[in-house]
């Protein structure tokens, strides 16, 4: 058996779980320490006013409590009922406010079994508060490690050689929501560098291009990547679900498409979903998201749904949101979505009829499908008869293929040309910044492809109306708002290493040589055209007859020099 | 959705036909085009605004059906569901379609002259309707589609009410305030049946493609207004394409013109010369045929062969009797029957 005569500190996971019992319960009472080892938080808890009592397979722990003046007891905890029998005779009818479980549960080789018969004891003992604290395999360290081909056990610490089960963030979380376990509070424990922080490699290093990289890439899909302990309160629910795991959606369509609108241009919604109603694929859903802070918007918008044919209209569900600026409905959007892919519209856009068709018909689940948009200028009320227009001509400004330089540079993918894999989307956490007042579908897109790829389909299928009156974004925030923002942005993306595609390199260096030979060409061109012109003067009558002055005006600027010396 | 006043008692709701020719249409596009018609037919039911005893006609000019036995039984029974009368015009046998192209000049075989044909045969049959809808079958009428153009035809000056297509449409000119405007399209267009069979139907002329400028003009020849009404509006299946692949009906952009839109400058200086004649426009009518007669000669030659009827090829244009006040009414812009807004 490992020696888990571990001491106690403040900055350590045990001095996080003390903390969570005392602000969850500052008024004392009993507290249950199951594995509770040599029982390092006993006296920190005593300090702070709570009777403190532990239970452990380790005699050798258990003695040395006892020899500290703490009631503890041997008992396997594998065995559900002799441990409740023990720990009830260790209360002898007190009532425990907390039952703590520090680097245990990894040890039990039956999760669910562990967790079910932890609910069934809590419940026996009045519900207390369960503080747990369990080892995240997912640190930082341990992910690099394993990209280069580590495993490293140990005799303590993140991967101790003794632990059985191991745990992410999300597994504890669905495995204890799955038992009946609401979580309350946490105090994770963190470690930049934690005991796998070895040995010396570039794929552990923070200063590295591959060091970042891995961070980069840890970091985005969520914030446990420097979590050395989960430290994390549950309270027990009255029921235990029985283990069961959410239900798998098998119903859901292939594609969700969000769409954005203020309820305030009914026409121009009504004629962008009456684009989603003709699609030539009806294997999505819409979710209409309704940005306004009176209710009744979002009942009539939910009226005029209903005047749609039933196909369609049962396809649509209406999302109020409140609050917030342009990417809350979009992220409202996103939670609400079912689809495999993800795709957004905003209701003064449109899209012809194979729009979702051509995004089934390329998706691989992995890689952002896109598709292009060509611009069309519009304008609103130009008469009693028409809410809004074409002004011109469709006409197509947007690359064929995406590229992320140019992506960064200027955006070649507006919102509704692009279907994002929900499931890399909901992995990455990924959200819409909602503290960028505009280009925030861009900036969405920036981080999400720098991971996934992007799959171009290469067909037009959307519609960008560039308003030439305010209505759109551009105009209602002005140029020097997405200026600052995009180059905000920009700093952003610049405290991380760029990951670009295959491929980008030579492209990279050829476009740049492209660039350059066009402006030396330019300049070349110039040049001549100067030696043309200047060629032409001096063959001119004109200049032929304004010789004579032209010397008189130099033999005068001679002697002006000469005389200014003699002085 | 559409700013349309409810009306509580309505003095009379007109009775409507919505009435659509397919030709080698997809099941899917009819499904897509009935669930439409029928959204929007309620919205106007609900509005009083029509007689809720909607029918829908269908006719088929493909050379096989479009439509077997079942699926017509499937469409019926959902029309009927919501109170639609529904009836399918299944294609003529091919024989009989020959009998009636002969000696209907060189256009009298083409696709367009045969839906127009359709087109008059299923108004025929529309007994005691006093609107029509002339519909093409790859749209989505919006819901308020309907209610809107039957809102314009509350104006005793209206014979015809267009709706705008979206999400590209014909940037042809109307007036701002009250809607007229040269001619209307037949996607998704509502005329009063009495001035539909005043001024004959469709198919009036020899003429491969413009039936609806034809229309237009003679009904505004007879006096009535033609109407563009952009609140109403009928999504369009029309694709975009650049560089390569056609999709048709397509819009080009910027691209130049594949085979498709070259065979359709042909049938365009054809049926532009027909009306030019028609309506009294000598010159377009000089211009047009000497576009075609500059046309490529091995083009021309296949086409004078495809279009071969009755000893005549498409090369012989017709040259309609001028109609009383057709001058007033025609507009021969460069390239086009009305002034273009951009």
């Amino acid at each position: 058996m490992a020696d888990y005569q571990i001491g106690f500190s403040w900055r350590s996971a045990y001095g996080h779980a003390v903390n969570l019992v005392r602000n969850l319960h500052n008024g004392g009472g009993v507290v249950v320490d199951l594995g509770c080892g040599y029982g390092a938080i006993a006296e920190p808890l005593a300090e702070a006013g709570f009777d403190y009592v532990g239970v452990d397979l380790d005699p050798g722990g258990v003695r040395d409590l006892g020899s500290r003046g703490f009631a503890a007891a041997v008992v396997d905890l594998t065995d559900a009922s002799a441990t409740r029998r023990t720990v009830e005779d260790l209360l002898a009818g007190r009532r425990a406010v907390a039952v703590t479980m520090l680097d245990a549960l990894e040890h039990l080789p039956d999760t669910p079994a562990a967790l079910e018969g932890l609910h069934d004891l809590v419940r026996g003992l009045g519900l207390p508060t369960l503080v747990l604290s369990v080892p995240n395999v997912t640190h930082l360290d341990i992910a690099a490690k394993l990209l280069v081909g580590r495993w490293d056990t140990t005799g303590t610490g993140l991967l101790d050689a003794t632990h059985v089960q191991l745990f992410s963030g999300q597994r504890l979380t669905d495995e204890l929501a799955a038992f009946g376990w609401v979580e309350i509070a946490r105090d994770d424990f963190r470690l930049a560098v934690s005991d796998q922080h070895f040995p010396a490699d570039p794929v552990l290093s923070p200063d590295t291009p591959l060091g970042q990289l891995v961070r980069m890439v840890r970091d985005e899909r969520d914030d446990t990547g420097t979590v050395n302990q989960f430290v994390r309160a549950y309270a027990a629910t009255h029921s235990r679900p029985g283990g069961a795991r959410p239900a798998v959606e098998t119903t859901a369509p292939f594609l969700s498409v969000v769409v954005r609108t203020q309820g305030n241009r009914a026409a121009m919604l009504a004629d962008a979903l009456t684009c989603l109603a003709a699609q030539t694929d009806l294997d999505f859903e819409v979710v209409l998201t309704v940005h306004a802070d009176d209710p009744d918007v979002a009942e009539r918008v939910t009226a005029q749904v209903l005047t749609f044919d039933e196909t369609f209209a049962g396809r649509v569900r209406v999302v109020p949101v409140l609050g917030g600026g342009r990417s809350r409905p979009l992220n409202a959007g996103l939670v609400a979505a079912r689809g495999q892919y993800i795709a957004f519209l905003d209701d003064d856009d449109l899209v012809t009829a194979d729009w979702v068709e051509q995004f089934h018909a390329a998706a691989d689940g992995a890689r952002i499908v896109r598709a292009r948009a060509v611009d069309r200028r519009v304008v609103a009320a130009t008469g009693p008869l028409v809410d809004w227009e074409a002004a011109g001509p469709p006409e197509l400004n947007y690359d064929a293929r995406f590229d992320l330089l140019t992506h960064l540079e200027r955006n070649q993918t507006p919102i509704h040309t692009f279907a994002a894999p929900r499931e890399v989307v909901e992995a990455m956490h990924l959200r819409f910044d909602e503290s960028m007042p505009v280009v925030e579908d861009w900036d969405f897109l920036t981080r999400l492809s720098r991971y996934t790829g992007v799959l171009d389909t290469g067909a037009v299928t959307a519609i960008y109306h560039q308003w030439d009156d305010p209505g759109g974004s551009r105009q209602s925030v002005g140029r020097d708002v997405w200026h600052a923002t995009h180059r905000a942005a920009l700093v952003r993306y610049d405290a991380d290493p760029l990951l670009l595609p295959r491929a980008s390199l030579l492209r990279l260096i050829d476009g740049r040589s492209a660039e350059e030979k066009e402006q030396f060409d330019d300049l070349r061109r110039q040049l001549v055209a100067a030696h043309e012109r200047l060629a032409a003067i001096e063959a001119s009558e004109w200049w032929r007859l304004t010789r004579p002055l032209r010397r008189a005006g130099t033999g005068l600027r001679r002697l002006g020099r000469l005389g200014r010396r003699a002085r | 959705m559409v700013a349309v006043p409810e009306r509580t008692e309505p003095p009379t709701t007109p009775r409507v036909q919505i009435q659509t020719v397919l030709h080698r249409t997809a099941v899917p596009d009819v499904w897509r085009w009935f669930r439409g018609v029928v959204a929007t037919q309620r919205d106007a039911a609900g509005r009083g605004l029509i007689a809720a005893d909607l029918a829908i006609a269908l006719a088929d000019v493909s050379p096989v059906p479009c439509l077997t036995a079942e699926a017509v039984t499937d469409l019926a029974s959902a029309a009927a569901t919501h109170g639609i009368a529904l009836r399918y015009e299944p294609p003529v046998e091919r024989s009989a379609a020959a009998a009636v192209t002969q000696g209907g000049g060189p256009a009298a075989g083409s696709a367009g002259a045969r839906r127009a044909r359709a087109h008059d045969a299923i108004a025929a049959a529309a007994d005691e309707r006093d609107i029509l809808v002339l519909s093409e079958a790859n749209c989505y009428p919006s819901p308020g589609a309907l209610a809107t153009l039957a809102t314009a035809l509350e104006d005793a000056s209206v014979g015809v009410a267009e709706a705008r297509q979206i999400p590209f449409g014909p940037a042809k000119d109307y007036d701002a305030v009250s809607g007229d405007t040269s001619y209307a399209g037949l996607v998704f267009t509502a005329v009063r049946r009495s001035v539909f069979e005043q001024v004959g139907g469709l198919d009036a002329g020899p003429l491969h493609e413009r039936h609806d400028v034809d229309l237009s003009w003679r009904i505004r020849a007879a006096g009535w207004r033609v109407v563009h009404v952009p609140r109403a509006t009928v999504f369009s299946d029309r694709r975009l394409h650049a560089g390569g692949t056609e999709l048709a009906p397509t819009v080009s952009i910027g691209d130049e013109p594949g085979a498709a839109q070259r065979a359709a400058r042909e049938v365009a200086l054809h049926d532009r010369a027909v009306l030019a004649a028609r309506y009294g426009a000598t010159a377009v009518r000089m211009a047009a045929l000497a576009e075609l007669a500059s046309l490529p000669g091995a083009r021309r030659a296949r086409l004078a062969r495809a279009a071969r009827v009755g000893g005549r090829t498409a090369l012989d244009v017709a040259s309609p009797e001028p109609i009383e006040r057709g001058a007033h009414v025609a507009t021969f812009t460069a390239d086009g029957y009305a002034p273009v807004r951009y």
